[in-house]
């Protein structure tokens, strides 16, 4: 299949790998159906382009790059609803806003996205009591 | 904003399938409980409102961004 987009005009890829959040994104709710693409040869950074509007594109990161401690407890609602069965079935993502320092560029871990890898289907998961925020600076804490 | 009054264990009906009850009520605060189907979302509206702004904040993200942050991270930016 393929799509424009705005950020990297023509893609092209394959409907199997079509992710669909179910309710969308916060904010977001119209635009359920992205795929992954990645940022040029370095696959630790992706996007996650929308299919429903050329424009829309957010920059995601395997948490595991800066934050290795970062868990993501999944209550049985989600679990269902993804249809998760094990911690094999699923990624988690988060979405990253650049600064215009990139050094205090910061990831959303109160946000977190949980896609299963299997069927495709995902939802941006609210944290709850864990101290997690939408601003984590991944840059230089430490931790 | 419709607003109502509600005494403890009274409740309010929204769309025939969202039931929202006065658990108790405190001083300074009041709880809720809140029956809905399993596909509708529900959020303490603060934290829905941190989350969406920074979606909205992201999806302003470009790609010369990524390229600025990727340099960073090969410089073996401490962030490990």
């Amino acid at each position: 299949m393929k799509i424009n987009t705005d950020k990297f005009g023509e893609i092209e890829f394959d409907e199997g790998s079509v992710i669909e959040f179910i309710d969308g994104l916060l904010g977001f709710s119209k635009n359920k159906k992205y795929v992954l693409i990645n940022a040029q040869e370095d696959a630790s950074f992706r996007w996650l382009q929308s299919l429903e509007d050329a424009a829309l594109a957010f920059l995601v990161v395997d948490p595991a790059i800066f934050k290795p401690d970062y868990d993501v407890k999944l209550d049985d609602d989600i679990k269902r609803e993804l249809e998760i069965t094990s911690r094999d079935d699923y990624i988690t993502l988060v979405i990253l806003v650049v600064d215009k320092n990139p050094l205090e560029s910061t990831a959303n871990l109160l946000g977190p996205l949980v896609i299963n890898v299997r069927n495709k289907k995902a939802r941006q998961v609210v944290l709850t009591n864990t101290g997690y925020t939408t601003r984590h600076k991944i840059i230089g804490s430490g931790k | 904003m419709l607003v109502l009054t509600r005494k403890k264990n009274e409740s309010i009906i929204i769309a025939d399938n969202v039931e929202i009850t006065v658990v108790e009520i405190s001083k300074g605060h009041v709880k809720l409980g809140i029956k809905a189907p399993r596909h509708v979302s529900i959020h303490r509206k603060e934290v829905y409102d941190a989350i969406t702004q920074e979606n909205i904040q992201a999806a302003k993200v470009t790609a010369e961004d990524i390229i600025k942050l990727k340099n960073i991270f090969k410089k073996g930016g401490d962030g490990k």
